[in-house]
């Protein structure tokens, strides 16, 4: 059994418009890296958005660990627990120092100690190389030390499944190693991730499969050499060809 | 005639008995209408018609009518409201003995009346205070707040409240003064605060310069401390990156 079943899952934000998502369907098995690409528009981040119901679904199923998290008596704050979320633009807390904003989680949605939570919380820090940064606030911090604090902070509530909604478009060039590094190092440890990117480094050496949306559709999808290189349908041979690719 | 320094000598006990009340009136209309205030804001942005709309409707009520209107309103609905309401409290089965005196239009000692009235319209403007301050959070704060499992209560709570307080600190502090400045008000119904005797030293003494110098000189005295607490609570609490304060960066 998939560990996430999404089924047949259709998204309208407005009804004069065309749906965001018309109809996808996607499996991820426990432990696999799954890359969602494809233009902007194309529906992948509000497919992301949906999984954890940040984005409330117009109608399909999405099945986590075996149970249908739209149904309406599921408790999906504690759905939400099981699944880490990196956003674009990190949302740190801004108001609360680089370690609260690790610890926040800890305390008030798992009930820890403080002293627990803080334990932890330097544990993740340390993780990402960023322990000397603990008492920083948000706006003290780079672009990426932000993300890496934004990775900590999901990783610390243990999740089962990692979403990525586009974690290094906000970063200045340079800084998108560092981010993309510690997401391999993530795959390596076999957690399981669904990542929304337009980083086709990233998905050649880390994804398990590569999915390819277009117009609210899943139009394609395979293993990343076969995808990336060789790719079948007409939209996603456009597409790569416009992508620039990173050839190391 | 007196010199300036006997009339100051004589009035100056009445003005202490009078700002010692206007002290208590705004605190403690401020105090409440800090709660009215956040309340309301919480309910005007709810997704829920049955909270959105009274609160809209009250903001509306007591943003758009003059104080003074709603203060002279009170004083003399009183008889009605309050055999209204000690009626209504006695078949809901409460043995009180609300009602008005027999014979009064207006509540002889009218101060809750005031402060109630105060409390009300200064909790409609910070109402819209902090609906401002709270839709000034980016979207961002509360889907990563919700994406870690936090209820939509502890996310306002933990993450939008302490966000937003910290943004409208210093309108906050400009409607505690206005509260502070409209308190003057209640001497209308002779609510005996610094203004009420203010007008009494005049009527007795004549003095009518020294005696209104006197009285700005105290408000003037009164709003100064208060702006410059609030700057320093506004100090205190910035952080980078957040708020008016937090903007104004060392390095």
């Amino acid at each position: 059994m998939p560990l996430l079943e999404v089924r047949n899952l259709v998204k309208v934000y407005d009804p004069a418009d065309p749906p965001a998502l018309d109809g996808v369907s996607l499996s991820v098995e426990k432990g696999e890296v799954v890359v969602i690409i494809g233009p902007s528009g194309s529906g992948k981040s509000t497919l992301l958005r949906c999984v954890n119901r940040l984005v409330e679904p117009t109608s399909g199923e999405i099945i986590f660990k075996g149970q249908n998290i739209l149904d309406p008596e599921v408790d999906i704050n504690k759905i939400r627990q099981e699944m880490g979320m990196v956003f674009q633009t990190f949302n740190l807390f801004l108001h609360l120092k680089v370690i609260d904003n690790i610890r926040l989680g800890l305390t008030k949605v798992k009930g820890l100690e403080e002293d627990e939570a803080t334990e932890i919380a330097m544990k993740m820090l340390e993780q990402v190389g960023l322990a000397d940064k603990a008492d920083a606030y948000p706006a003290e911090l780079s672009g990426g030390q932000a993300q890496r604090v934004g990775i900590a902070r999901a990783l610390a509530m243990n999740p089962t499944l990692m979403l990525f909604d586009e974690p290094t478009s906000a970063l200045d060039p340079e800084l998108v190693g560092g981010i993309i590094s510690i997401m391999k190092k993530l795959a390596d440890q076999h957690m399981t991730m669904l990542v929304v990117t337009h980083e086709m480094g990233f998905a050649r050496e880390a994804a398990h499969r590569v999915v390819f949306m277009d117009g609210g559709r899943i139009i394609e999808e395979g293993p990343p050499k076969k995808l990336l290189q060789d790719p079948k349908h007409p939209r996603t041979q456009e597409f790569l060809k416009r992508v620039v690719f990173k050839t190391e | 005639m007196a010199t300036t320094y006997e009339i100051y000598s004589r009035v100056i006990p009445f003005m202490i008995q009078g700002f010692k009340l206007t002290l208590f009136i705004s605190i403690t209309s401020v105090s409440i209408g800090l709660v009215i205030g956040l309340t309301a804001a919480l309910m005007k942005i709810s997704k829920n018609p049955l909270l959105r709309y009274p609160a809209t409707g009250y903001i509306e009520v007591f943003r758009g009518t003059p104080l003074l209107v709603q203060i002279l309103f009170m004083s003399f609905a009183y008889p009605t409201i309050y055999d209204v309401l000690g009626e209504t409290l006695r078949q809901m089965g409460f043995n009180v003995t609300i009602a008005s005196k027999p014979g009064t239009i207006t509540n002889p000692d009218p101060l809750w009346d005031v402060i109630i009235v105060f409390a009300l319209n200064t909790g409609a403007y910070q109402a819209e205070i902090f609906r401002a301050g709270i839709q000034s959070i980016p979207t961002g704060q509360a889907e990563a707040g919700r994406s870690l499992g936090l209820t939509y209560s502890q996310t306002m709570r933990y993450i939008i409240i302490p966000q937003a307080f910290r943004v409208v600190t210093p309108a906050l502090a400009g409607e505690f003064i206005n509260m502070i400045l409209n308190s003057s008000l209640a001497s209308v119904v002779a609510v005996q605060e610094l203004t009420y005797w203010t007008r009494q030293s005049v009527s007795i003494y004549y003095r009518t310069l020294e005696i209104w110098f006197l009285t700005g000189l105290i408000y003037l005295t009164l709003t100064l401390t208060l702006s410059r607490s609030m700057q320093y609570f506004e100090a205190k609490y910035s952080v980078p990156g957040l708020g008016v304060a937090g903007t104004r960066r060392k390095g």
